[in-house]
């Protein structure tokens, strides 16, 4: 085998390889979608056909007609966007002061911050589930906000950490030669070189609030202050004589929908943000 | 424009002294050169001027004015970085523009102002485009536009030609010059290039470990280094040094190796204080122009016969190594000469030009 075949064989590898684990990664979403668009009767004759034998949308009309289901998605959308908002506004200057200013203990609170990441968020769900108790906050989207703030702010400074650290300080410097303040340097150099990271940061905590089961299922037990997860998981069990499964998978398409089109969007911001600060650039 | 003064300034990174106790007066107009190895404070003492870094004890002041607790927007200099540290988000138009909004300057004199100096660059069609479509030259002409466009009082350049490739730096280095003879504002310039300091400065400031070695005029400091560092670090090839005995015999001569090298009379009357030094050791230091390859070219008791180790052609010249002792030494010679490595060869010191040097403090003897 010469060189060249060798190389030639490689690459089919590689590709096949690639084409093999894109497959495993896509089947459940492909699946998904199939599975709504089956109709009932199909349903319950071929359970869950890879291709469907007649394609109909009665799974998403069923899923529209229930009557919390804008109130689902109107407590996911403004979770997700308020939590993004709250952890930018926060994470912003916490990782600028970390990656840039020298002061006692920074590198203490950079770890502590770290250490509160780290902790699996389960054994937190009965500790934040009395505090929301006793603040009167569970059932309400402010509590849910608040805790979905605290797991996505650690981590939301330490990527923007890690992508302010490798803005070149020279660039800041010129900025303060130019004529900015502190502030200034910040506002007009740092956040917009930042784009990149900060649509990484917002990206995640976006997708980690739209997506998130345990503590919305925790503190929020009535009907319509359900968020889209905890509703759509909910959904056999209520209508299980009527509906089936097609309908809970023509609501997860609904809610996959949103987090699809943000990574559409943002997926080159995405990688360039985690990347970010791996090297000294 | 305006003098810049620095009054026993230091700065102290924690117990790391960055700058010990530098004194320096820098005319209105002047082209001062800051050189030194990396670490010697040079930059320390440039981002110290702009504000940029605090100063741990002493003054500055640009023109007459205390600027220790001015913040660097207030100083009314430029400056332009190594990596040029230009706006990624920004245009040219806008990365020179920038420090003029910043200042309300009105539109028309920021137009006027950016298209003059792009003009002036030779920039004017990059205009509109971002610093990452640009060369690193151009980056760099960009980066000295944006400096321009403010009409400083001083101009700050921290090693701006370093990222440049050889024959781009020694272009932008005549441009330099000939900007601070067009614009006649105070320039100060850190370099470890030797060779940019020798062409470029009216003065240089040589540091080491953070203290200022010396200051004069290019030529002053070649031909009179203080020590042995900034003998050895201005001039390139570098200075040849080598352990001498001083000794006398009607007249002082300096022993190098079982050589008698005479040290002429008129040296004898420069070195006032080399009498001290008799029987006793010292650094005998002779630039490498000064050696010929031929024996007695500069009277007698001056030849030396060394084996040549390597011959360097540089062209118009040759670079010729061989030992002597202890020492490596090195001669400019001209491209005719015939030496060959590996062969016995006469060689001969112009003592008139010889520097000698106490071999504890490292000063030179005068």
């Amino acid at each position: 085998m010469d060189r060249k075949t060798g190389m030639r064989l490689g690459d089919v590898l590689k590709n096949f390889g690639t084409y093999l684990f894109t497959a495993l990664f896509f089947f459940p979403i492909y699946w998904l979608l199939m599975a709504s668009f089956v109709g009932l009767r199909d349903m319950v004759a071929h359970g869950f056909p890879l291709v469907p034998p007649s394609f109909t949308l009665e799974s998403y009309r069923l899923f529209f007609k229930h009557p919390d289901v804008w109130n689902w998605l109107w407590n996911s959308i403004v979770v997700a966007l308020v939590s993004t908002g709250i952890s930018l506004v926060l994470s912003i200057p916490a990782a600028y002061a970390l990656a840039r200013l020298r002061f006692r203990g920074r590198e203490l609170m950079g770890r502590l911050i770290l250490f509160t990441y780290i902790v699996p968020s389960v054994l937190l769900l009965v500790p934040v589930f009395l505090v929301m108790t006793k603040l009167k906050l569970t059932n309400t989207l402010q509590g849910l906000i608040l805790t979905h703030v605290t797991f996505s702010l650690p981590f939301c400074i330490w990527m923007l950490r890690g992508f302010f650290a490798s803005i070149p300080s020279d660039l800041e410097d010129a900025g303060r030669v130019d004529g900015c303040s502190r502030l200034g340097v910040i506002s007009r150099i740092v956040l917009p070189v930042s784009g990149p990271g900060i649509a990484a940061a917002a990206t995640f905590t976006f997708t980690l609030s739209w997506q998130e089961y345990l503590f919305a299922f925790t503190l929020m037990s009535k009907q319509n202050m359900k968020t889209l997860p905890v509703a759509i998981a909910g959904f056999p069990a209520e209508v299980m004589d009527q509906v089936l499964w097609a309908n809970m998978m023509a609501s997860s398409v609904i809610a996959t929908l949103p987090v699809f089109i943000l990574f559409l969007y943002l997926e080159k911001y995405f990688v360039q943000g985690l990347t970010a600060g791996a090297v000294k650039g | 424009m305006a003098r810049v003064v620095l009054e026993n300034v230091t700065k102290r990174f924690g117990s790391v002294v960055a700058v010990n106790n530098a004194s320096l007066e820098i005319k209105d107009k002047e082209f001062v050169v800051l050189v030194g190895p990396s670490g010697c404070g040079k930059s320390t003492t440039l981002r110290m001027i702009a504000g940029l870094e605090e100063i741990s004890e002493g003054n500055i002041y640009i023109g007459d004015q205390l600027v220790n607790d001015i913040p660097p927007k207030d100083r009314d200099i430029a400056m332009v970085f190594q990596n040029y540290a230009l706006y990624p988000h920004m245009d040219v138009y806008n990365n020179m523009a920038f420090g003029l909004k910043l200042r309300k300057v009105p539109k028309d004199e920021i137009d006027a102002r950016v298209r003059q100096a792009a003009k002036m660059l030779g920039i004017e069609e990059l205009l509109g485009r971002r610093p990452k479509a640009l060369s690193g030259g151009q980056r760099q002409r960009v980066a000295v536009g944006r400096a321009i466009v403010r009409e400083p009082q001083v101009f700050l350049m921290d090693e701006p030609l370093s990222n440049l490739d050889a024959k781009l730096r020694v272009q932008m280095r005549t441009e330099l010059v000939k900007l601070h003879q067009r614009l006649q504002t105070t320039m100060i310039y850190v370099t470890h290039d030797q060779t940019e300091a020798m062409t470029m400065g009216d003065r240089i400031v040589v540091m080491k470990d953070a203290v200022i070695q010396q200051v004069g005029e290019p030529l002053e400091i070649y031909d009179n280094p203080d020590n042995v560092f900034v003998a050895g670090f201005i001039g390139s090839p570098a200075m040849n040094f080598m352990e001498a005995r001083v000794g006398y015999d009607e007249g002082f001569y300096l022993e190098v190796d079982c050589h008698k090298l005479k040290v002429p009379p008129e040296v004898e009357a420069r070195l006032a204080s080399l009498g001290d030094y008799k029987d006793r050791k010292v650094i005998f230091g002779i630039r490498p122009e000064d050696i010929k390859d031929e024996p007695e070219s500069f009277g007698e008791g001056c030849s030396i016969n060394a084996v040549v180790d390597v011959t360097e052609p540089m062209g118009s010249e040759i670079y010729v190594y061989f030992t002597l002792g202890n020492a490596e030494l090195v001669a400019r010679v001209p491209a005719t000469s015939g030496v060959k490595a590996g062969k016995s060869h006469p060689f001969s010191f112009n003592m008139n030009k010889l520097h000698v040097f106490d071999i504890e403090t490292e000063k030179a003897i005068r």
